[in-house]
């Protein structure tokens, strides 16, 4: 009984930080995709535009790799 | 912009007007930090856990800061030889474009208030519109709000005089057949 209850919340649970993370991941492709969409689209310049993108997307990236790891690791547990 | 017409400035709100507006995210944006600064001792997380949820959070702040100087940077007033274009960004999915020919501005008035924009040269710019319909067109917080006025009157005194000699030559010209 132990190990099914145990099993069960661990199965709960990772599929809940699984649907959060990929949740996460969705809304922030689509959203960097409006975000750039406007800077490309929009009165600025190309250079402004492109080094706009460079930062933001250089940035993101950084707490991708830190959310993605930690990810994996709490779903690991 | 039409083929003919020349950009004369292009003016947008001063960046001390936007870290006001950015302020209160960049302050969300630390709170992690301090909770782990002031809380950590007494509460136990797994640190995956803290570094995930911290990790998201400052993403949606990076998100918005990015929103916020989305939003500063494509509000821009263009002052061509002929119209003024205001537009008026006012969220990603909310653009409003008004145009203002030159020559129906006829007076604007720069107020400037507050200890900030005294110090960092801001002010409100608020054009005021011959005709019928007079109406007043305002733009907040532009750096140096009285060179643009000055670069903009200068303009209309040169478009109301040049307007102002064709009306005179066609007054003058004698009418045909005499």
């Amino acid at each position: 009984m132990d190990i099914f209850t145990s099993t069960a919340t661990t199965s709960t649970g990772s599929s809940l930080w699984e649907i959060l993370f990929y949740g996460i991941i969705v809304i922030f492709l689509l959203y960097s995709a409006v975000l750039i969409f406007h800077w490309f689209s929009f009165s600025m310049r190309p250079r402004t535009a492109i080094g706009v993108t460079v930062l933001y997307v250089t940035v993101s990236m950084v707490f991708l790799i830190f959310m993605t790891t930690s990810f994996f690791t709490l779903i690991s547990l | 912009m039409q083929p003919d017409e020349k950009m004369l400035l292009v003016v947008r709100k001063h960046w001390f007007v936007q870290l006001v507006e950015a302020l209160p995210i960049i302050l969300v944006g630390i709170v992690p930090f301090i909770f782990v600064i002031f809380f950590a001792p007494y509460i136990s997380v797994h640190p995956a856990l803290a570094t995930f949820l911290t990790t998201v959070w400052l993403l949606v702040i990076w998100m918005m800061v990015f929103t916020v100087w989305t939003n500063y940077y494509l509000d821009i007033w263009i002052v061509t030889d002929k119209r003024i274009i205001n537009i008026n960004q006012i969220n990603l999915f909310r653009r409003e474009v008004s145009t203002l020919r030159i020559e129906r501005v006829q007076d604007i008035k720069v107020e400037t208030h507050g200890f900030f924009a005294t110090l960092f040269s801001f002010g409100n710019l608020q054009v005021q519109t011959a005709g019928p319909e007079a109406a007043f067109y305002l733009i907040e917080g532009i750096p140096y709000a009285s060179n643009v006025r000055n670069s903009i009157l200068e303009r209309v005194d040169m478009v109301t005089e040049h307007k102002n000699e064709i009306e005179y030559n066609k007054e003058e010209r004698p009418p045909e057949g005499v």
